[in-house]
């Protein structure tokens, strides 16, 4: 994966939001095993649609962001979501409304 | 005279108090009663009829729930024309699987135009690019609204489209008149009344988060509110599944007295609502559960009394449920009000002779009931012979709500309809004047309420290195004890003999299968080359693969020799094509 210019080491929020994710994974989808960046949500995570669907919502919960279609295109791997969040919390864009 | 179609019965609601109210994630509420769901109708089909929609073209619908879906179907129907409700992308999902199907469905419903909102359409090019509907993709909130006449039609004119079949394979569209909606709804609500009467002025108060483009969330909520007309309290399928806990809250709240889930929203709340999301919640109001759609098992259904007795919730309120979209929804409804019915039946009786004998220690199955008044129901073996109780064979409905036929699809609707009987492709028995469901001779496998074609998961799997091509079997089981149908994936190993790898390949199938299907695995079993039961042309039989997993009976061929080759050759049409070519 290419690194999003904005996960560069210094102005990197990307770690904490790893940690983020982490958490959700493991608090609401019961996920024990370890995840990196690299880690693919479907393939190796096996997150099926209602997994992803209770991955997404609770991301937005937790980051108080809310992705639109456009944002969750091309979302393989733990590291896309990273990237996606990052970008969503520097826009601070309004978290959803409905 | 009572009104005749869905139109009329909208326009009667809009002379009620009653209405829906929309919940968001907040559960802030949006009210929007019938008159004035009636009157955005009226001018969606202004614009529609402006932009080109004649009566009786079909009329996609691609939207989550909101307001907007209400405009977009009675809009629709007003106009004259046939609202198809489908699927809307799954969030994080693959958008090249969503696109095949949409073209696909687009495709089979002929659909002229497709209505959708501005988030959703950005995701729709690939779909509309290739099914090319003549008056394109709309948003809805760019209408030029005008308020129109709505379109008389006649109650044997086709309503509505809904889908029965969520794959790209095969999708099936089931077309219904307004009459057999109507007949289906009222049975539905007739039957909830006669249990529960209603007081002068009162009436029951709907509560829903299943989705619209779903035959349970369209007939079961949306269309059965407007007939009767009472409230409705619409929760996006979304925020349920992330927290369930909203379901059991606006129940409480809005003192709902019928919502309807399939069995895995059970499981769900059981286990995933805390003690704290339910401070002050009660569901004494709740008078009836439906839980159908997929198969109903009684450990979830004890699960969720047992969690959720102390709030209120009475286990008469649970109330297991039979029917298809063929039969526009409902065919079999448990007694309404009572306690809903388990029996434990001889596992090996069922399993191996067809046959349903009540045993102490035997698979507990759950009772979804009797035939809905005009309904009626037999058990038939594989040539339509009706078999006498307590027989398994396939089930076969007929009553006013069975659809006349697939939508242009001929073929498909002989296949399955014969005079006025539905071959509804599950297989079950009756004991007692009570339907008991017991596998599928379909090889379609439902999880959480929506169907999946065997072949997309088994295409999956044959790429994958080490499995041998065109040689394995996806099918749906419901373990004793689970939640509900689970898929299992019978794999054969293109190697025989060593087993050295099997659990990784297991484990690289069930990966691949969920990266491309979205479907996660509960097992998947490697077998031994030859072991998946074939037809004569070396088809895997999917149904007697079912058989034999359940009744432990997978067993790998007996060696190749001069006297082994007669049964392998039976066994397996690949192994006789090989034996062959060695001579």
């Amino acid at each position: 994966m290419t690194p999003d210019p904005i996960l560069e080491p210094g102005r990197s929020p990307s770690q904490p939001i790893l940690e983020g994710v982490r958490n959700v994974l493991r608090s609401h989808l019961a996920i024990a095993q370890p995840v990196d960046a690299e880690t693919d949500l479907t393939g190796e995570l096996q997150l099926d649609s209602l997994a992803l669907l209770t991955l997404i919502v609770e991301l937005e919960n937790h980051f108080r962001i809310c992705f639109e279609p456009d944002d969750e295109q091309g979302i393989q791997t733990v590291g896309d979501l990273v990237a996606v969040i990052a970008r969503l919390l520097l826009e601070e864009r309004p978290a959803c409304a409905s | 005279m009572r009104e005749l179609t869905i139109g009329e019965r909208l326009a009667r609601a809009a002379d009620s108090a009653g209405g829906v109210r929309f919940l968001d994630r907040e559960e802030r509420v949006e009210t929007l009663g019938y008159a004035e769901l009636h009157r955005r109708a009226l001018r969606v089909a202004g614009a529609l009829a402006d932009l080109g929609l004649q009566p009786g073209d079909r009329a996609a619908i691609i939207l989550p729930t909101s307001p907007l879906f209400y405009d977009a179907f009675f809009g629709a129907l007003l106009a004259g024309a046939i609202p198809v409700p489908l699927y809307p992308p799954v969030r994080l999902g693959r958008l090249d699987e969503f696109h095949a199907r949409t073209a696909a469905m687009l495709a089979a419903c002929g659909a002229r135009i497709v209505l959708s909102d501005r988030r959703v359409r950005r995701l729709l090019g690939q779909a509309t690019l290739r099914a090319r509907p003549p008056l394109g993709c709309v948003a809805l909130e760019g209408l030029a609204l005008r308020e129109a006449e709505p379109v008389p039609r006649s109650p044997d004119d086709i309503a509505f489209i809904q889908f029965s079949s969520g794959t790209t394979r095969d999708p099936k569209p089931v077309a219904l008149s307004h009459r057999q909606i109507l007949a289906n709804v009222r049975a539905i609500l007739g039957s909830i009344t006669r249990a529960h009467p209603l007081a002068a002025g009162e009436s029951h108060v709907g509560v829903s988060w299943l989705p619209l483009y779903h035959d349970m969330g369209l007939v079961g909520a949306v269309l059965s509110a407007v007939d009767h007309p009472g409230d409705l309290v619409l929760i996006p399928p979304e925020q349920f599944v992330a927290r369930p806990a909203i379901w059991l809250r606006a129940i409480s709240r809005h003192r709902g007295t019928i919502s309807p889930a399939p069995n895995f929203a059970y499981a769900l709340c059981a286990d995933r609502i805390r003690d704290e999301e339910l401070e002050g919640v009660d569901l004494s109001s709740w008078r009836v559960a439906l839980n159908g759609a997929e198969p109903v098992t009684p450990e979830v259904l004890r699960r969720f009394v047992d969690r959720f007795r102390p709030y209120g919730l009475r286990e008469e309120t649970l109330t297991p449920v039979y029917g298809l979209a063929e039969a526009t929804l409902a065919v079999t409804f448990s007694d309404v009000g009572g306690a809903f019915r388990q029996r434990r039946f001889d596992r090996d009786a069922l399993v191996n002779a067809d046959t349903a004998r009540p045993c102490d220690h035997g698979l507990p199955l759950v009772s979804v009931g009797r035939p809905l008044p005009g309904f009626a129901l037999r058990i038939c073996d594989a040539h339509g012979t009706a078999l006498e109780d307590g027989r398994v064979g396939r089930v076969h409905v007929r009553g006013p709500s069975i659809m006349d036929g697939y939508f242009g699809m001929c073929e498909a609707t002989r296949e399955c309809l014969a005079e006025g009987w539905l071959d509804t492709g599950d297989t079950g028995f009756v004991y007692e004047e009570e339907l008991y469901l017991f596998g599928r001779a379909k090889d379609l496998i439902v999880l959480r309420g929506r169907n999946h074609a065997p072949q997309e998961i088994e295409q999956a799997a044959d790429g994958v290195a080490g499995v041998r091509t065109g040689c394995s079997a996806a099918i749906g089981v419901v373990r004793e004890g689970a939640d509900g149908e689970a898929l299992v994936l019978l794999i054969e190993r293109s190697g025989a003999g060593d087993h050295s790898d099997d659990a990784t390949l297991a484990e690289l199938v069930g990966r691949r299968v969920s990266a491309e299907t979205g479907l996660r695995c509960e097992r998947v079993l490697v077998l031994e080359p030859g072991t998946l039961p074939r037809t004569s042309s070396g088809k895997i039989r999917r149904g007697e693969a079912r058989r034999r997993y359940l009744a432990d009976a997978l067993h790998p061929p007996a060696k190749v020799g001069p006297v082994g080759l007669a049964s392998a050759m039976l066994r397996s049409g690949v192994a006789f094509a090989l034996a062959r070519r060695a001579d």
